[in-house]
């Protein structure tokens, strides 16, 4: 596909600039190397690109504390990066600068499973805490179906959600304290395993803040009890309208599962080539539905679904019989992404959120552009919370289809906004979704956000280009000027 | 404390004429309060005038089957709860004062002792209004359950108490309300079986949503409120909430008997079931008591040295809460609680002295200067 290079750098590094940053991190933790540094030019979002002048990777806080001052000094942007791989830009060095990778902060600093905390450095990738929770009785509750590259900084960074979110909340909820650096490079620590004190409540502020507050050095997460027993069932459809009423149906039951997930015929088919699970390929779309909770209450819940679910028209609803049936399953689910690679050269992901009654309404829509535009969507989404992800099939060398995939996906996202829910749920705005900030909000609430950002970040040297359409600084505006209708979500 | 009623309250009657007339006060130099009692601290050179929301109490929307409801500011807590139970809903946030405003449950971050089970406010705000101190009228979050569009400046109007803005309206998310609900209360011979309790409910396999405990060795007993129903002062007890279908409520209980081996179950007299524990004014933090939040583990040691003080105390367990009566007024409970905190860790807050706009944390203190550079909010 075409990408966009922001060419127009407004850094000016100086050898005097990268003798202090190698003092501090030393030459072997520096990259600045064009080749080496190509590969930090985008994350999960290749639409556009932009290549850091030098890559760090600080090994503890103080190391971060010096960069940021000395960028300070330099007046220079930094970006932190946890894996990359955000889908909206978060990542993306917009007018270059410095990119503070945080993948060598990866110790888990405590576990205190009485007071049911973990204390974690950001570059922790997500599923290695739950996996140094193995056999205690707890885990960590948020997980994003890329837990098993992610960062919990990247996490914290943007809120990020999961599939067993719908019963357990997203990151924020499980965050009680940050530690950062703050863009001038000042140590600071908000909140802490006894709560944020008689303050606001700065770290909910701080999670989803997309990188733009400062770096974060240290998480302070909740540790959740295992449940006790799950029961997991895949339910069969043979339209999508059924599918996306069994959804309404089971949220409008009052019933809460720990997760409800959508995967349609496309997504279904590409699955079973690569895992061979046994999905029935005629089906129109599957929803993944999983209970948990206390052994004598899961059963009833279990049934509760199954009968809603073959009241909405499920031609069968077969429950996971043994663990490893229900590991394949949550495999297949959290892999999907990896799949599509099978049905298209490229793909772009969309996040957008509508009421959850609203799901068929939206998936109507979705079918219907897809058809209007002749580009083939398929879905894999958190139905339970109206948290969708179409994913836009294209091939990149075609830039007549790749405009046509610009068009498709601001349509979805416009009617996402107008039927009352949000453009994205859990990726974040990034660069992606800039453009969609006025639409969702008015001049007076991103003037009231742009205080915000200036109460954390005043010079806008900290990740400078995201999120707010007013967080200008250098390289935002030829970002624009390439792409006049708005930057494509891809 | 002084009564700020008798002055004049303002009743505007929609978010425009909220922020008009914060707009006029900062033209004019005026203070506004949204709190119906004020603090001792809060008389200035300024008049302060009372901004009461009552003429906003409606329900915007309220799809019941998407299990979100948006409500202007001014409902009091009771009419949404009633608004909510009539499709078996709620939102399980514990008050002893329900005709406080949702505003001002809101802005206070009150919570009881169900916050164990379910949570606190931050889990459940997932869109707001408000006007700021300069008259602007702002939103964040929306309607949806889960977004992640722009700051979420729903946290940060949690628990602000009136400091950052008025709040206007409210999005929740909501949960079911639960079939059925048991309460039991477990007394322990000493410090230690309380201790021993508490540690085995902690990895137990069932889920309460509720875990308070008292603690008033017997050489406390003038700081007693009530006797049991028995007549029987119990000094060390633990109560345990469970919800859900009758027969997950009769397991858990089951299970927790168990659990709790080290104490006998006891006649808790006054409350007998969830809800009107959850009501009851002593397990809720209020006016004339200091609370103290430390690490879970380390509630039984601040317990103790604490009541070595002549202190009694009781709270949620689960959570690492004390409440400390202040019977004197004078200071005193406050510095001890300090000082026993600043061994083992924690905070230590009085409703009318921590207010979070007294702050000086450096970020709370830009924030407040960006919501309300001209000091409008009497807070
Ligand atoms: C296949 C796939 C599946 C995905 N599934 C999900 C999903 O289910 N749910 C979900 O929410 N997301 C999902 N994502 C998106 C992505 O994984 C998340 O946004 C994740 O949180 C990003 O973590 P990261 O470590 O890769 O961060 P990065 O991509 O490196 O960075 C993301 C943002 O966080 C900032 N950041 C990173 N580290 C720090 C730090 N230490 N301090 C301050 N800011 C920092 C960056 O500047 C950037 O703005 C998926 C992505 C892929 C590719
Ligand atoms: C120490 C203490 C603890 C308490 N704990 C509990 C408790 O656990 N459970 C419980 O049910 N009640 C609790 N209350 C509330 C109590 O029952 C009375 O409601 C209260 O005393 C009335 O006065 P107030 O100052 O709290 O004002 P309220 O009118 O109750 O307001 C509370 C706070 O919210 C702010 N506020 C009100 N409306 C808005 C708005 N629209 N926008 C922004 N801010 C607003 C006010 O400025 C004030 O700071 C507590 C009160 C105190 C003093």
């Amino acid at each position: 596909m075409t990408s966009t290079v922001t060419d127009t750098n407004n850094c000016t590094i100086t050898a005097d600039f990268l003798r202090e940053l190698a003092a501090i991190v030393g030459a072997a933790r520096l990259l600045d190397s064009k080749d080496e540094l190509l590969v930090y030019e985008c994350d999960g979002y290749v639409v556009e690109k932009s290549v850091p002048d030098v890559v760090v990777f600080p090994e503890n806080s103080d190391e971060v504390v010096a960069i940021v001052r000395v960028c300070g000094k330099h007046n220079i942007p930094f970006v932190p990066r946890g894996a990359g791989t955000s889908l909206a830009g978060g990542c993306l060095p917009v007018g270059g600068g410095v990119m503070i990778s945080l993948t060598k902060m990866r110790q888990i600093v405590e576990i205190n499973l009485r007071d049911r905390y973990a204390v974690v450095e950001p570059g922790v990738v997500n599923v290695n805490l739950t996996r140094a929770l193995a056999g205690t009785g707890f885990h960590y509750a948020p997980d994003p179906s890329s837990q098993g590259a992610c960062t919990i900084g990247g996490n914290v960074a943007t809120n990020s959600g999961g599939p067993h979110t719908l019963k357990y909340g997203v990151t924020v909820n499980h965050v009680i304290g940050v530690e950062f650096v703050s863009p001038q490079g000042e140590l600071v620590l908000i909140g802490g395993p006894c709560g944020r004190g008689n303050g606001f409540d700065l770290p909910g502020l701080f999670v989803g803040s997309e990188g733009t507050f400062g770096i974060v050095t240290k998480v302070w997460v909740r540790i959740t009890r295992n449940p006790a027993a799950y029961r997991t069932m895949l339910a069969i459809f043979d339209s999508v309208d059924d599918t996306t009423q069994a959804i309404s149906n089971i949220i409008g039951a009052g019933i809460v599962p720990a997760a409800l997930e959508m995967m349609d015929k496309g997504i279904v088919g590409a699955l079973e080539e690569a895992f061979h699970f046994g999905f029935p390929l005629d089906a129109e779309a599957v929803l993944l539905i999983e209970v948990d909770g206390l052994e004598v209450a899961v059963d009833a819940e279990a049934e509760t679904i199954t009968t809603l679910c073959k009241d909405s028209g499920a031609r069968e609803v077969r429950l996971s019989q043994t663990e490893e049936e229900r590991a394949l399953l949550w495999k297949c689910r959290k892999q999907a992404f990896g799949a599509i690679g099978r049905l298209s050269p490229s793909y772009c992901t969309q996040d957008g959120v509508v009421p959850r009654t609203k799901v068929p309404e939206i998936l109507r829509f979705i079918a219907e552009v897809s058809e209007r535009h002749d580009i083939r969507v398929v879905n894999v989404f958190h139905a339970g919370d109206g948290n969708l992800h179409p994913i836009l099939l294209f091939d990149e060398r075609n830039t007549e289809q790749v405009k046509r995939v610009m068009l498709a996906s601001d349509e979805i996202l416009g009617k996402c906004i107008d039927l009352g829910g949000s453009v994205t749920g859990e990726h974040g705005i990034g660069v992606e979704k800039i453009s969609f900030m006025n639409r969702l909000f008015t001049d007076q609430d991103l003037a009231v956000m742009e205080d915000v950002r200036k109460a954390f970040n005043p010079d806008g040297r900290c990740s400078p280009g995201k999120l707010l359409p007013t967080a200008g600084a250098c390289g935002m505006e030829h970002i624009e000027k390439k792409h006049p209708g708005r930057h494509a979500a891809m | 404390m002084n009564d700020v009623s008798t002055e004049q309250v303002l009743m505007p009657a929609s978010t425009e004429e909220v922020a008009e007339l914060l707009r006029a006060g900062t033209a004019g130099n005026s203070r506004f309060c949204t709190s119906r009692v004020a603090r001792s601290g809060m008389d200035s050179a300024t008049a302060v005038q009372r901004v009461d929301l009552q003429k906003m109490s409606l329900i915007v929307d309220y799809p019941a089957r998407d299990m979100t409801v948006t409500v202007q500011a001014g409902m009091a807590v009771s009419e949404l709860t009633g608004i909510l139970g009539e499709e078996k809903q709620q939102l399980p946030i514990d008050v002893v004062d329900s005709s406080m405003s949702v505003g001002a449950l809101v802005a206070g971050d009150i919570a009881g002792p169900r916050q164990y089970g379910y949570g606190t406010l931050r889990d459940y705000v997932i869109g707001i209004e408000a006007v700021d101190g300069q008259g602007r009228v702002f939103h964040a979050g929306g309607r949806v359950v889960k977004n992640v569009a722009g700051y979420d400046l729903c946290r940060l109007m949690v628990g602000a108490r009136g400091s950052l803005g008025i709040l206007t309206q409210v999005t929740f998310k909501l949960k079911p309300l639960p079939e059925y609900s048991m309460l039991r209360s477990y007394r322990c011979d000493d410090a230690a079986g309380l201790e021993e309790s508490l540690d085995g409910l902690n990895v137990s396999a069932a889920s309460p949503v509720l875990l308070d405990f008292d603690f008033s060795p017997d050489v406390l007993a003038r700081q007693i409120d009530k006797p049991s129903a028995a007549g029987r002062r119990v000094p060390y007890a633990v109560h345990i909430g469970v919800e859900g279908t009758e027969a997950a409520c009769l397991w858990q209980i089951d299970e927790l008997r168990n659990e709790c081996a080290a104490g006998e179950e006891i006649d808790a007299g006054v409350s007998s079931s969830v809800d009107e524990h959850c009501r009851r004014a002593e397990y809720n933090w209020q006016d004339d008591v200091v609370r103290v939040r430390t690490l879970p583990s380390k509630l039984m040691t601040v317990a103790s040295e604490l009541a070595a003080a002549g202190y009694a105390s009781r709270g949620h367990a689960g959570n690492g809460i004390l409440f400390v009566k202040k019977e004197d007024g004078d200071g005193r409970v406050r510095a001890i609680c300090e000082e026993i905190v600043s061994r083992h860790g924690g905070a230590v807050s009085e409703w009318s002295v921590d207010h979070p706009a007294s702050s000086t944390v450096q970020h709370s203190v830009r924030l407040r200067n960006a919501f309300d550079p001209h000091s409008v909010f009497a807070t």
